[in-house]
């Protein structure tokens, strides 16, 4: 399974069920575009892996 | 040097007398009437309340009583925040339909209690998820100076009325830019001031952690008023610092003797067009910044940036999605829906981010009290304008908007934008970068390119 491919589709189909989301056909293409283009960001954020800070309450209070 | 019919200027006529608030609300409502079908920065003037409001002040200049230090300045203010009487819908038809407001948020209030007349309700981003301004429910707000091209959002509505003398100043609100930006392709001064430093209390949310309260003027002086009159904490805005701040208006005036200032390097420096960057380096040189700064990993803190402020509003927008999805602006009902879905642990991937990249920018800005770079990669785009091309490379325009601004929500630093000129028809920003609670630096750098000519707000002709 850690080798198998992301499969937004049905990631969001799952999602939407489970937050209750009553999705139109018409919008799914652009949910799924939207979806790889988070999992981006995020793969983006994790980088190459170095640690990140343990706690991240700090950032509310400038 | 302020601009012609800044804020101050007309309190000061309106409480020596010179002037009336009822007169000077009668002239904001003819150019709000005269001007308003070319730009469409409002979704509603309020008239009525207005006028009464300009009585009162007038009848207590009569009687000998301080009407407030912006008494009778016509204001706007963007359509997320609550205004008493008025529903607040936020650019969406979600909301058009919620019970009025019981009272004014915060910083309504605070202004209309130092003398100020609310004028009117500002377009916007639906739910402030955008950086144009073309909202699908309530039109397109045109930029003054180019009506073929947006005014910037999502507090466009905001900067249009005052780029186009409609009021002198307007509030809006600034999650990932959307202060700086629409006044970057106004051309006019845009402030969002630290995070926590003024209330958000009556202002509808996108993203909490990165929600700040701002405002647009014509003049630095202005600006700085308007943050002496917000200011403060507040137990109705939980982020609502306890510090007390001192006045910003004394600093204007202090010249920028013993300020750092540096210029941005790296991803500031690249990827936008040569016109953006030229101003910051004409600014830079008015400024006598020589020195460049790189901060580390910006595309990383960009990156989170996106990641957890999406969440934050589609979390807060659940509910609605859940039960009228078919009615968000079709332009971002597709994102909202998708940022529901993303999981946990990329978002506290991001925060876990968020809190290492303050600390770095901390860092690497120890020595430095302003820092200087673009606002926007480009100037105003033209209305519908999907992708821009810059250098060899195709951009897509609403993200790339955000590109300069968004690493200084992410971790609450005050930021401004500044409205620079070169020899074409459309202004650029530059923006100017402070510490945490050193607001006054920036408006201080800001004071000084003011009173250079190298930042100013001219009254657009439309």
């Amino acid at each position: 399974m850690a080798d198998a491919k992301p499969d937004p589709a049905a990631f969001a189909d799952a999602a939407a069920v489970q937050l209750g989301l009553d999705v139109d056909q018409a919008w799914r293409p652009g949910i799924v575009q939207h979806l790889k283009n988070f999992r981006g960001l995020y793969e983006s954020v994790v980088g190459d892996g170095a640690a990140l800070p343990d706690d991240p309450a700090a950032v509310y209070r400038p | 040097m302020t601009s012609d019919g800044d804020a101050l200027a007309l309190a000061a006529a309106v409480r020596s007398g010179a002037t009336t608030a009822a007169g000077t609300l009668d002239s904001a409502l003819a150019r709000i009437a005269a001007i308003e079908p070319q730009v469409q920065a409002f979704n509603a003037v309020t008239e009525a309340p207005a006028r009464v409001a300009a009585r009162h002040l007038d009848a207590a200049v009569a009687a000998g009583r301080d009407p407030g230090p912006l008494a009778g300045v016509p204001f706007a203010a963007k359509a997320l925040f609550d205004v008493a009487g008025l529903p607040t819908h936020g650019g969406s038809v979600v909301r058009a339909g919620a019970p009025p407001a019981e009272r004014d948020a915060a910083a309504v209030a605070r202004l209309t209690a130092a003398g100020a007349v609310l004028a009117g309700i500002t377009n916007m981003d639906e739910f402030a998820f955008g950086f144009t301004t073309e909202n699908s429910h309530y039109g397109a707000t045109r930029n003054p100076h180019d009506a073929e091209r947006v005014a910037g959002g999502s507090s466009g509505g905001s900067a249009a009325a005052v780029a186009a003398g409609m009021v002198p100043v307007a509030l809006g609100s600034d999650t990932n830019g959307s202060v700086r930006v629409p006044a970057a392709l106004c051309g006019v001064f845009g402030l969002k001031p630290t995070y926590g430093r003024v209330s958000r209390a009556g202002a509808a949310p996108l993203a909490w952690s990165f929600d700040h309260v701002g405002w647009f003027a014509r003049s630095v002086r202005d600006l700085a008023i308007l943050l002496d009159l917000t200011q403060g904490h507040d137990p109705r805005d939980p982020a609502s610092a306890e510090r007390v701040s001192p006045p910003a208006a004394p600093a204007v005036t202090r010249g920028t003797q013993g300020l750092r200032i540096a210029v941005a390097g790296g991803h500031f420096a690249a990827g936008a067009e040569p016109a953006a960057l030229a101003a910051v380096a004409k600014a830079a040189a008015a400024l006598g910044a020589t020195r460049q700064v790189e901060l580390p990993e910006v595309p990383r803190a960009i990156a989170a940036s996106l990641l957890i402020s999406a969440a934050e509003g589609a979390s807060l927008h659940l509910d609605e999605l859940r039960t009228r999805a078919g009615e968000f602006d079709p332009q971002t009902r597709d994102r909202w829906l998708a940022a529901t879905m993303i999981p946990a642990a990329w978002i506290h991937a991001a925060q876990r981010f968020r809190r290492g990249w303050r600390e770095a920018a901390t860092a690497a800005l120890a020595d430095v009290d302003v820092l200087i770079t673009p606002t926007t990669p480009f100037a105003a785009p033209r209305i519908g304008q999907m992708t821009i091309r810059i250098g060899a490379a195709e951009m897509p325009v609403r993200g790339a908007l955000g590109r300069f601004t968004a690493p200084f929500s992410f971790i609450g630093v005050p930021a401004l934008s500044a409205p620079v000129w070169l020899d074409g028809p459309l202004p650029y920003g530059v923006q100017l970068v402070g510490k945490p609670f050193d607001d006054e630096a920036i408006l201080r750098a800001a004071a000084a390119l003011e009173a250079a000519g190298v930042a100013r707000a001219p009254v657009a002709a439309p």
